[in-house]
């Protein structure tokens, strides 16, 4: 799977988990996962499994410090899928 | 101003702990420490419940004697590096030693066991190499892996089939990867599933690295370790570990079944680059691995206390790690504030524990981190107990369901 607006779906349904019910955050490509969504380091780590399961990959660690918003994880789990399919 | 500025909510952070636990507890300060079980703080006689002195060694009358002799024969410090002037035929013994004890054709001395880990994992693995690391390993393990080139991936913590799952992701690449896991986990003191983990690396052609910093003294016959105590110890490639639990005194050391490692030696950065350990700190450590070896009736008197905090604090209907563990940590769900409250009352009881707030948890729960000693007396161990029971009351904490 590569298809950008695929990815950004399933990533979006596996970001929902994480935002707080009675919160009013709206998740947007722009919104940054931990000044907008409220996630600590330990939630960040927490939800990479949960994504690295979802989309059967592993992301190296020196591939996380420049994930800072929904739309730039997206593009990297595009990469990472692609590759795997390479 | 700017450069600083970014260290400003580690400011407020301080100023809050202080002012909820009456203390700053990463600032907490042994006035005298009296033995290796008990401290005077604030002038009042405190128990030490965190301190990770498994076999008690730190007072021990031949361990101070030797480090005495060692300070006085051959100075304070070796003022060099290894690759300089700061080996001493002391250093070569004690490696001779733990190369023996390990049935290992070489080992390797660190200043501590931070060393250890970023001088082995940011050299053994390069550009093209992985590292799979447990997602629970130490700080040090993380750090070393950011020092080195390699790709660096994670798995589920003591999952042994999401190891596998990350291994066969890796397909022919798996056999230039690096699994990393430890003995004895620091936080929960719980276990890696080690033969799990030994039969996978091995069916993927990969290495195995285990950091024994906690396990070391602790588990095994011979107190070498949860691969002695698994008795995998042949398929282990790397075993990296400290002086500073168990062995009461400061350094780190790597044993290997690979005799390369002398080759390795000398492109290890943070090994070149520092001054060797003391003299008075490899005399001290050289005499306690001795009795850690020949320990035996410590070791059962480690696990005894052990047992009696863990199931006392588990009685008390506090949530404690997953099993009986020289480190016996009670878990607190009900946030940060009610932590460092129990945390300074336990204090105030004359009562040291570790008090660990996330992000340095494994979870997002705040810790109470208890570890044994073989030193402390069963009195000491059931006022750590009491201490709980009276201290749980009055902050009125609600422990979450065992």
């Amino acid at each position: 799977m590569s298809d950008y607006s695929e990815i950004l779906d399933q990533l979006n349904e596996l970001l929902m988990p994480y935002i707080k019910a009675d919160s009013n955050i709206v998740l947007t490509e722009n919104s940054d996962l931990m000044a907008d969504l409220g996630l600590n380091s330990v939630k960040v780590m927490d939800l990479l499994l949960n994504i690295e399961d979802s989309f059967d990959v592993s992301i190296p660690l020196s591939e996380i410090p420049d994930v800072k918003t929904v739309k730039d994880f997206a593009l990297l789990l595009q990469k990472m899928t692609q590759e795997s399919q390479v | 101003m700017s450069l600083l500025s970014k260290f400003d909510g580690i400011g407020l952070e301080r100023e809050e702990v202080s002012r909820i636990a009456g203390h700053n507890p990463f600032n907490f300060v042994i006035d005298e420490i009296l033995s290796s079980t008990e401290a005077l703080v604030d002038g009042k006689r405190t128990i030490l419940a965190g301190t990770n002195n498994y076999l008690g060694l730190t007072f021990d009358a031949e361990c101070v004697q030797a480090a005495c002799d060692a300070l006085e024969n051959e100075g304070t410090g070796t003022t060099g590096s290894r690759m300089a002037n700061g080996t001493y035929a002391d250093h070569l013994a004690l490696e001779k030693e733990f190369a023996e004890y390990f049935s290992c054709p070489s080992a390797i001395l660190f200043s501590t066991g931070y060393m250890a880990n970023l001088s082995v994992l940011s050299t053994l693995c390069s550009k093209d190499d992985l590292i799979v690391i447990d997602s629970d390993c130490h700080a040090s393990i993380y750090d070393a892996c950011r020092m080195g080139d390699a790709e660096v991936i994670r798995f589920r913590h003591n999952n042994a089939a999401d190891l596998d799952k990350r291994l066969n992701r890796l397909g022919d690449k798996a056999s230039s990867a690096l699994v990393v896991t430890e003995g004895i986990y620091s936080m929960l003191g719980d276990q890696a599933p080690l033969a799990d983990i030994v039969e996978i690396k091995n069916r993927h052609n990969a290495m195995l690295m285990i950091d024994e910093a906690h396990s070391l003294g602790v588990l095994g016959e011979n107190g070498r370790g949860l691969a002695e105590q698994e008795n995998v110890e042949d398929q282990i490639d790397f075993v990296v570990g400290t002086f500073s639990k168990s062995l009461g005194s400061i350094g780190g050391f790597c044993v290997s079944r690979w005799p390369e490692i002398e080759n390795m030696r000398y492109a290890m950065r943070p090994y070149i680059f520092t001054a060797s350990s003391s003299p008075a700190m490899i005399a001290s450590t050289r005499k306690a691995l001795a009795k850690m070896r020949d320990g035996k009736k410590l070791r059962e008197r480690l696990w005894d206390n052990a047992a009696l905090l863990y199931r006392g604090l588990k009685q008390l209907g506090l949530t404690v790690g997953p099993a009986t563990s020289p480190v016996v940590a009670v878990i607190l769900d009900t946030g940060k504030e009610e932590a460092l409250r129990l945390w300074a009352a336990l204090l105030e009881s004359g009562i040291y524990v570790n008090l660990v707030l996330p992000p340095a948890t494994p979870g997002s729960e705040c810790l109470l981190r208890c570890s044994v000693s073989a030193a402390h007396t069963t009195d000491q161990i059931n006022a750590v107990i009491e201490g709980f029971a009276q201290n749980v009351t009055r902050t009125s904490l609600k422990p979450a369901a065992v």
